[in-house]
């Protein structure tokens, strides 16, 4: 396997570990909690999360791609301070660990095989062209940015830095 | 690969740039919320900068764009300061990451793969064994991470988002 792909894991595993981290002592009746307007809360945070695991492995293995933007946690939708709309706590954490494996699986697979390929998503394209300039930004950026906002709306609460 | 990455580093400038454009001055070490220290943005930029700084000394350059008591306000051990006073102004900040960026872009795109797969030095190693891999996540994720944080604290004083 590349040293390319060895660090895009690097940090993906890292992403998995500090999101566990983060989730750990938030009480299950707190995954909806807004401490200020339309502030992003872990339900909706790891809900949007999640869809986006499943692209990366269609990526990965050839499958075809369903866009997320459109999705109820998609990239348009405001998070809501309705704990019915959300799975539980228990299940988006355990959704979250089971996709990043699956993405790690799929990249080790034949990660080296695709990364030349176009991206399958058409709105995608300009910015990302191929698979290989997708999967940093999805990996990494996009999820870090917003386990970002789950580190702040903790600190904001009170709540320790983990 | 190397433009990949570069790409998303000039996303996340872009990004920066959008996240701080509309809070003036008197408000960038703002804390919404009292008693609770939140990473302001004046403490974000010019964390990034000081990081970006750290990538170029990474690959083994030595010019760099923060002055040097800037790491004491700003490197990893440092904490947001309520005192405006501290802190340079926005444009300060601003123009210091976007030197950072243009500088790291720079020794990265430079960087051989000797350089790149050279074994970190310690205690980072346990955690980032190659250079490359350290280099790699303080160009992405370590950005996006702050930036996230950089965009929660604008919703938490009541800023519209940017995206």
């Amino acid at each position: 396997m590349s040293v390319w792909i060895d660090g895009l894991l690097l940090g993906w595993n890292r992403n998995l570990d500090y999101a566990k981290r983060l989730l750990a002592d938030v009480p299950e009746d707190r995954m909806i909690y807004q401490p200020a307007v339309n502030m992003n809360h872990p339900a909706w945070i790891f809900s949007h999360l999640n869809l986006y695991h499943p692209v990366i492995t269609a990526m990965l293995t050839g499958h075809e791609v369903t866009d997320p933007k459109g999705h109820k946690f998609g990239m348009q939708s405001k998070p809501q301070c309705d704990a019915s709309l959300y799975a539980g706590k228990t299940e988006l954490i355990g959704e979250y660990e089971r996709g990043h494996n699956a993405v790690v699986d799929a990249l080790r697979t034949d990660g080296e095989g695709v990364l030349a390929r176009a991206t399958p998503l058409e709105r995608w394209r300009d910015a990302m062209p191929q698979i290989g300039v997708a999967l940093p930004y999805l990996m990494l950026v996009h999820e870090s940015t917003h386990l970002g906002q789950v580190s702040v709306w903790r600190r904001i609460q009170g709540m320790p830095s983990v | 690969m190397d433009d990949h990455i570069l790409g998303l580093y000039q996303f996340s400038l872009g990004y920066a740039h959008l996240l701080v454009k509309d809070i003036p001055d008197d408000k960038m070490t703002a804390q919404p919320v009292a008693g609770r220290a939140m990473n302001h943005a004046a403490w974000v930029i010019g964390h990034l900068a000081v990081s970006s700084d750290f990538v170029v000394k990474l690959l083994g350059g030595a010019e760099v764009a923060a002055p040097p008591e800037w790491n004491e306000l700003f490197g990893m051990k440092s904490s947001p300061l309520p005192d405006a006073s501290r802190y340079p102004k926005k444009g300060v900040l601003m123009k210091a990451l976007e030197d950072a960026h243009a500088r790291a872009a720079e020794a990265y795109s430079k960087a051989t793969p000797e350089q790149l797969n050279q074994p970190s030095s310690d205690p980072i190693r346990a955690r980032f064994p190659k250079v490359g891999n350290f280099v790699t996540l303080l160009m992405t994720s370590h950005e996006g991470i702050h930036l996230g944080q950089l965009s929660a604290w604008r919703r938490a004083l009541g800023y519209p988002s940017v995206m």
